[in-house]
């Protein structure tokens, strides 16, 4: 998390704090470990069995006969085998009183860690009061809502989904994300065991992520991508310019992409994400985009326009993938570098636009050249004016 | 990098046609090489029929450091270590790989003295100061110390100095001949460059002023600066002082010599989000410490006794020196996980692992202060500047001058100045001690016969509130015997223990305690290490050695968690 | 399990060890030195109490600017050899990795050197050596090599690595024992033929090799005629070591032991480098030199293991363990060598074969030089079960559980998998009983001849497919697509370091299948025989060396003392090569070859289905058979113009072409420019 929004968040309260701790007898909140004799009045409890939606949430109850310092968890798991194992998603509450309630613990679906709550996932609860080193566990319900992240602003940052790779004609999609990638894909004819997929495991948010395998038998680097020239599934949704998703004059060092990417700790393995902007119209056609309504018109679903590298802007940036396990990778727009080839988007204006973006795509890559290598990717995001928010 | 690679090649080419050639040796080169084979085998009840992940792994390295040293004259001289490094397992140059290891320049103009390039910096333990904060470093077997040294070697670790990026002079100007005079030292040096956007350069400044009156009275100031230099337009600005002012005695007489130190001074923090604009918020605080030290040497005896007594605030505030060497969050990269990675059951930092394990060691000076695994270290994790304690430490040690004995025992009780969630402050006892003994001297034989043993107990105790007991026990032993000149077997054990409860400290972006996490532990971990060394001469040598690490979890809920590792160890180690 | 025989086994070392140690010991002095604590690079820690007798400094902290090693004691030397290729093909190979038109300028194309493994050698190889101390040594080489991309900025042109020095050498000496410990990379290491070492092959007299060291081009040809020796495969038949070796002599015992630990270039996979991949190989030799009237020479005991787990998880074992017994003793005139050895492999993929995964296997041989015979012959028998195979012995592999880079590796990149093949004279591989003998005649003063006689059987039918060896343009075959081993129009060509085999697949083509309706077949047989005459005379008072090398291999479906080229033989291979070297003066010389190789399948191996022959009438089966010709016709100079460097050219003409599998087929020329120096 950047520090910003730390400060954002305990910027006052310190102020206040820093002043006020060289006065006041003690350090941070108070706690207090359970005496003796400390008991449940009423045990841990959970009210529904589902929660479908932020107005009709279960509340968490606990009464105690003295006050006392508490941390309430909640645990996503998933069936693992014929178990259920933490699926790495949890969110933890704390406070200092006799028992809590739907009042004080107000929970919306978030989740503390990179592993987002999952829609139709299983969430235990578990209760630690200070002082006693045994947990108390609470009823499980099931989790049948998911936070929307898509054409959404969360901490004033715009979140854009570019792709969640989940399938959006099912109900198990309540993301409304766009699912743009998958749809384009080529992968190297000389390379072995290629195998670019949406698999339903180990995805960071909903039930599925994407998975890139392959080896680089020929030595190019370049395994295949994934992609989308995608003024047809990005742009088209839009009903009115208005709706264009991507705003102008986002400066690029506040215009970033975020990726969750799967490593397996490999020394060979890597991901280039390919932005591309649409400078002019189809090869035919030199006349450029110069408006919205120019890129609007472009874009709607009845004209059969195609999007022509050879004459647009492509900018890349490659990731090397060291790390085992999930990482959010979060690049600005202004660390892209210029495609070198011409011909594979090399030969726009060379001019970093945001609202002229219209087109990704996400490679697996090869570096030292010849390996077999295989990663995951998630929530393929844009976000405006920051990181991408938890 | 690549640039960077290329532009060595090309140096080192030409640097070795000049020595080819060159018959002076204004130019010299000194190497480490250093080649390192490692078999890891993790055991025990976690690993019971569950093999989903990585249980066994060999791993190591060649590399060969090649420090080139140009003295032209005493006005300019200059040293660059390129590195080479290939993994193990890579032959004919795969995934070899090149770095500009450090690079300084350093000469005398006149009486003014100057070092540029990559620097060593250290002041007092309240202003630049890198604390060793890993326990049972004095009295163990040699063959920890050897894994020790590797890590600090990677991480650039000497004594308790920071290697720094920046430049540095210093002038002392002579008063007599007795040593009367006035000593001027700065440096300057960047932390982290700035992104030409939202990060500033962040840089440290600092130095002292020494006025010594006499040969045994000195007075000074020190003074260090962490702060941000603002681009146009950055999110945050940072600043943080620190101001310190001591006296520092010594009068040495035939039978005995007496050392004495007071130091003193403020600290001064000061966070401004969105600096020049009116949305801009401050935090800001101030906070100071008092520090005196006392040394009494008896020659006769051999002996020296040390006293401390120390206070430091609440809020105070030294970068430079309150920030560790050891990253407890960071994961090794031997067996991560107990678990699948999807799983994420990350294993905990073992005593082996924090004296063996190089992925897990800091060498940046952070502006917060990092998190600390209290059963570790709980009286002084940030050092002797450690926020909120007050109390002394006395202890007595064997003299230098004690050849067949190096012993010494040392008892510290602080308090915390306030409470941390609650009124009630926490107790710290810590007592250490141990001896190597030079038997070999002892009895008079040519070879090397030592042995050694040391132990550390430490308790944190508060009654009230948030009730905190948590004792743990540190004990080390061992014995170097050398079996044929210049063989030498050596075995050697730690045995830690740790048991009770305690509150981690949670810090948000300003060091302000925000939360606290409560833990129980119950664990016992015994090292047994043995092994034969080569020792070529006093700079080559090669040791083989099978360590094993039984880490036992008493705790009845997770008393599953228990497990083990096995590792062999082959290390050469050659400089030249 | 594996843990505790890795734990019980480094036990047992580190005893063995001690006791050498004590049995070698004695109350010398010793220097009292006590601490592991390193003084240049690391120098002592600075006192942190401010030290009142010190004069006022802060700074040079840690920097040591004296006692470097002087420029004069360091050793600097190196081969800088700058090699560019241009080939130039009318027809080839459709899944040839450049196009037909190609310049490189390493010994492979793509590779990028250093970079990658066996990408070739590097333009200029830079040696640092100290001379400080005759105990301690340090070699360390930096290998700088370009690729000439044209691209400036992309940073892949040039490139610095170390190819092949990166290693230390420390020697003690206690009385009657001298130890010394190697470390680093690249120790080229061997404990005896089953266990370390690899297999030799027959130069070819007109290619270079990069690891060539004759510094005057013509000796080699001398050489070729005088000594029968072979420039022979890098690293002359022992095996590249990641690691460490340990040589303990124990001089009055005339006994000395060797301790082999680490990654062989064939143990494992590039993308397990520097990860904790569970694979370490680990060796030793216990040898006693024998020096008696009677005999003279050595018996020594070996063990070598490759101790691996299939995956980094799962801990599932991948071992190859080899004990055997070595000796080379000359007895009387005769010389006697010989090893017989266990070998157990076990991972999954052995179950493919009988007993569990062991195997066991001996060779003999009896040499009679010139001073017991007038033409001096050996004669080698050898029975090797399928089981005893290692990747970095000299036995060629044929078990598919022992793969290079371990069980994780796919049969298309195993460059140490030769199933079935049909082997050089002197050869030995596993599932295989056979004989060798070798013969060396100096017909005339100048004439010599040396035939060579190799006949073997399959121990059990374990595989259906055969291997060859391409021995006309083998090097520049194996650039088409390097390292993969089921290239070619037809998915048979293996393709590895420098040389180039073919995969043939026994029946199962329609007209006759490997194998009868119980699935068993007879076992193979395979002949070899060698002859090559070497002569050497003036011409105009200048040199003139002559090399013939015939030969003819065949395999059969069962065994044959000749040849058989009847209804049995499946294959047969002939090939003539001959080469002229010329020495115009005596730092110029010309080089001029033709090589001509025959490869004639027979009906019960892979038949051609592309060649408009009815493929559904067996009776027209022979006129699907493989039968192709390729040769090679060059011509080459050397002109060495000092003592340490040497230019030299290659361009040859190649053609092969099969009648009947007629994607099979290419040809092109091949000019190779080499600049050599070494300092």
């Amino acid at each position: 998390m950047k520090i910003k929004n730390l400060s954002f968040i305990f910027g006052v309260s310190v102020t206040v704090f820093a002043v006020s701790c060289t006065k006041q007898e003690q350090l941070g909140p108070e706690i207090k470990s359970a005496t003796k004799d400390f008991k449940f009045v009423q045990e841990l409890t959970v009210t529904k069995t589902e929660f479908k939606n932020l107005t009709d949430k279960p509340d968490f109850v606990a009464k105690f006969n003295e006050d006392v310092s508490w941390k309430l968890r909640l645990i996503g798991l998933i069936p693992e085998g014929d178990k259920l194992v933490p699926s790495g998603a949890e969110q933890i509450f704390t406070g200092l009183s006799d028992g809590f309630d739907g009042n004080i613990i107000d929970w919306d679906a978030r989740s503390n860690n990179i592993q987002f709550f999952r829609f139709n996932q299983k969430v235990a609860t578990e209760l630690t009061i200070t002082g006693i080193r045994e947990k108390f566990y609470g009823d499980t319900f099931t989790l049948r809502y998911a936070i929307p992240y898509h054409n959404v602003m969360y901490n004033g940052i715009k979140h854009i989904i570019v792709d969640g790779f989940e399938n959006v004609l099912t109900a198990a999609n309540p993301f409304g994300c766009l699912d743009i990638l998958g749809k384009g894909k080529s992968t190297d004819a000389n390379d072995s065991d290629i195998d670019f997929d949406r698999v339903n495991v180990r995805a960071v948010n909903g039930n599925f992520c994407y998975k890139m395998r392959g080896k680089d038998d020929n030595r190019n680097s370049w395994s295949g991508d994934i992609y989308s020239e995608f003024s047809f599934n990005f742009y088209r949704n839009a009903p009115n310019i208005n709706a264009l998703l991507i705003d102008s004059g986002i400066s690029p060092t506040d215009l970033y992409f975020n990726l969750f990417i799967y490593g397996q700790g490999s020394n060979s393995s890597g991901v280039q994400i390919k932005i591309l902007e649409i400078d002019s119209k189809k090869g035919s056609n030199t006349e450029d985009i110069k408006s919205r309504k120019d890129l609007f018109d472009f874009t709607r679903p009845d004209n059969d326009n195609k999007y022509d590298k050879t004459k647009n802007d492509g900018w890349i940036y490659n990731i090397t993938v060291n790390w085992q396990g999930w990482k959010l990778v979060s690049i600005p727009y202004s660390e892209f570098k210029s495609a070198p080839d011409p011909l594979a988007g090399g030969n726009g204006d060379r001019k970093k636009e945001s609202w002229r973006i219209c087109g990704a795509s996400l490679s697996l890559l090869s570096e030292p050249p010849g390996n077999l290598n295989e990663v995951y990717l998630d929530m393929f995001t844009i976000t405006q004016n920051g990181k991408f928010q938890f | 990098m690549k640039y960077k690679n290329k532009f060595l090649a090309s140096a080192i080419a030409l640097g070795l046609g000049l020595t080819a050639n060159a018959q002076n040796n204004n130019f010299t080169i000194n190497g480490l090489g250093r080649s390192i084979i490692s078999q890891n085998d993790l055991g025990g009840n976690i690993t019971k029929d569950d093999n989903s992940y990585q249980q066994s792994g060999t791993a190591g390295y060649n590399l060969f450091d090649l420090q080139t040293n140009l003295n032209v004259d005493s006005n300019f001289q200059a040293m660059a270590i390129l590195r080479a490094k290939s993994p193990f397992g890579a032959l004919f140059g795969q995934g070899t790989t090149f770095d500009f290891r450090q690079f300084a320049m350093m000469g005398k103009i006149g009486g003014f003295k100057y070092e540029i390039g990559d620097i060593r910096v250290q002041l007092s333990p309240y202003t630049v100061y890198n604390n060793d904060v890993i326990p049972g470093r004095t009295f163990e077997n040699a063959l920890f110390s050897m894994r020790r040294e590797i890590i600090e070697y990677e991480n650039f670790n000497l004594g308790n100095t920071w290697l720094l990026q920046g430049l540095a002079g210093q002038h002392f100007f002579k008063f007599n001949e007795e040593g009367k005079g006035l000593g001027i030292y700065a440096f300057t040096s960047r932390n982290v460059p700035t992104n030409d956007g939202g990060i500033p350069d962040r840089l440290l400044s600092g130095g002292n002023v020494e006025l010594r009156l006499s040969k045994g009275l000195k007075l000074g100031i020190n003074a260090v600066s962490m702060y941000d230099v603002s681009p146009f337009g950055a999110q945050f600005k940072y600043l943080n002082n620190v101001g310190t002012g001591y006296i520092s005695y010594f009068k040495e007489t035939s039978s005995m010599y007496l050392q004495a130190r007071f130091e003193g001074g403020m600290s001064g923090y000061k966070f401004t989000e969105n600096p020049n604009t009116p949305s801009a918020v401050d935090s800001a605080y101030n906070d100071g410490f008092v520090d005196v030290d006392a040394r009494l040497g008896l020659k006769n005896a051999k002996i020296k006794i040390d006293a401390n007594f120390r206070s430091v605030g609440v809020l105070f505030s030294s970068p430079s020196a309150q920030t560790r060497r050891i990253n407890e969050n960071a994961q090794m990269s031997m067996f991560t996980f107990l678990s699948t990675p999807q799983i994420g059951l990350i294993r905990q930092q073992l005593l082996f692992d924090r004296f063996t394990s190089e992925d897990i060691y800091n060498s940046q000076i952070t502006p917060n202060l990092m998190a600390f695994l209290p059963y570790y270290n709980n009286t002084n994790p940030y050092g002797k500047a450690t926020p909120n304690r007050i109390g002394g430490e006395l202890g007595v040690s064997t003299d230098t001058s004690n050849h067949v004995l190096d012993a010494s025992v040392k008892g510290s009780y602080f308090t915390e100045v306030q409470g941390e969630g609650g009124i009630a402050k926490r107790q710290f006892l810590l007592v250490n001690g141990g001896a190597n003994v030079h038997l070999g001297k002892m009895l008079d034989i040519t070879r090397i016969f030592d042995i050694n043993f040391g132990a550390r107990y430490e308790n944190t105790s508060r009654t009230q509130g948030a009730l905190v007991d948590l004792n743990s026990t540190l004990i080390d032993a061992g014995l170097t015997f050398e079996l044929v000149k210049k063989l030498d077997f050596l075995v050697g054990m730690k045995s830690f223990t740790a048991k009770g409860n305690e509150f981690t400290t949670n810090r948000n972006g300003f060091n302000a305690i925000d939360g606290f996490d409560e833990f129980f532990i119950d664990i016992n971990e015994m090292i047994y290490s043995a092994g034969i060394r080569a020792r070529f001469n006093k700079h080559q040598m090669f040791t083989l050695n099978y360590n094993f690490t039984d880490m036992k979890n008493n705790d009845k809920y997770l008393a599953s968690s228990s497990y083990n590792f096995g590792q062999v160890f082959l290390h050469y180690r050659g400089i030249f | 399990m594996a843990k505790q025989e890795m734990k019980r086994f480094w036990a047992s070392i580190m005893l063995t060890s001690c006791v050498l140690g004590v049995n070698a010991g004695n109350p010398g002095s010793s220097d009292a030195f006590n601490s592991t604590r390193m003084n240049y690079l690391l120098p002592e820690p600075p006192n942190t109490w401010i030290d009142t007798s010190s004069a006022y400094g802060f700074l040079n902290t840690g920097i040591n600017k004296t006692n470097g090693i002087p420029s004069d004691k360091i050793k600097v030397s190196g081969v800088s050899r700058f090699l560019s290729i241009y080939r130039s093909m009318n027809e080839s190979y459709s899944d040839m990795i450049n196009s037909d038109k190609n310049f490189s300028f390493s010994d492979y194309p793509q590779a990028n050197i250093g970079g990658s493994a066996l990408g070739g050698y590097p333009v200029l190889e830079l040696n640092l050596q100290s001379k400080l101390k005759d105990n301690v040594t340090f070699s360390v080489g930096y290998s700088m090599s370009h690729n000439f991309t044209g691209a400036l900025r992309d940073g892949k042109a040039q490139n610095l690595s170390t190819i092949q020095n990166l290693n230390f050498r420390g020697t003690m000496r206690n009385d009657m024992v001298v130890t010394t410990v190697y470390a680093g990379e690249v120790l080229a290491t061997s404990l005896s033929r089953f266990t370390m070492g690899q297999p030799l092959y027959r130069d070819n007299y007109f290619e270079r090799l990069p690891w060539d060291w004759y510094r005057n081009s013509f000796t080699r040809y001398q050489e070729y005629f005088t000594l029968s020796s072979d420039i022979g495969g890098q690293f002359l038949g022992r095996s590249p070591l990641q690691g460490f070796v340990t040589e303990i002599q124990w001089l009055p015992m005339q006994i000395n032991f060797k301790a082999v630990a680490g990654r062989t270039n064939f143990s494992n996979l590039q993308s397990q480098i520097g990860r904790f991949f569970p694979a370490l190989t680990h060796g030793y030799r216990l040898e006693k030199v024998i020096f008696e009237r009677y005999a003279r020479g050595y018996i020594g005991a070996n063990f070598y293991q490759r101790l691996a787990k299939t995956d980094f998880v799962g801990g599932v074992s991948d071992n190859n363990t080899i004990g055997s017994i070595n000796l080379d003793l000359k007895i009387k005139k005769v010389k006697v060598i010989g090893e017989f050895g266990v070998g157990k492999v076990s991972n999954p993929q052995v179950q493919q074969y009988a007993n569990n995964g062991v195997g066991t296997g001996g060779s003999l041989k009896l040499e009679f030089d010139q001073r017991s015979v007038e033409n001096p012959f050996s004669v080698e028998f050898y029975q090797i079960g399928q089981n005893l195979a290692s990747v970095d012995g000299s036995i060629i592999n044929s078990n598919h559980a022992v793969k290079q880079g371990g069980a994780a590796n796919d049969l298309n990149w195993d460059a140490t998998l030769f199933t079935n093949v049909s082997n050089e004279v002197g050869q030995i591989t596993n599932n295989r009983r056979g004989v060798n003998l070798q013969i060396e005649a100096a017909l005339l003063d100048n004439l010599k001849a040396q035939f060579g006689y190799s006949a073997s059987q399959e121990l059990q039918a374990n595989h259906d497919t055969i291997t060859i060896q391409h021995r006309v343009n083998s090097f520049s075959r194996s650039r088409f697509r390097p390292w993969f081993q089921s290239g070619g129009p037809y998915g048979r060509v293996k393709s590895v370091w420098f040389r180039t085999f073919e995969t043939i697949t026994l029946g199962d083509n329609g007209v006759h299948s490997a194998r009868d309706a119980e699935g068993n077949r007879d076992l193979l047989g395979f002949n070899a025989v060698e002859m090559l005459l070497k002569s050497k005379f003036k011409i105009a008072g200048k040199e003139l060396v002559l090399l013939n090398f015939s030969s003819l291999n065949t395999i059969s479906s069962s065994f044959s003392f000749a040849p058989a080229l009847g209804n049995n033989n499946l294959i047969a291979l002939w090939y003539n090569d001959f080469t002229a070297a010329y020495q115009v003066k005596s730092n110029i010389n010309l080089v001029a070859n033709f090589a001509v190789q025959g490869i004639k399948g027979s009906d019960k191996v892979n038949l051609s289905n592309d060649n408009g022959v009815d493929i559904n009438d067996p009776s027209l089966a022979k006129k699907r058979v493989i039968d192709n010709i390729g040769t090679m016709t060059a011509v080459g100079i050397d002109y060495d113009f000092n003592k340490y460097s040497g230019i030299h050219l290659r361009t040859k003409y190649m053609t092969h072409k099969d009648k009947n599998f007629v994607n099979d087929r290419f040809s092109g020329f091949e000019t190779t420019l080499e600049l050599k120096i070494f300092f």
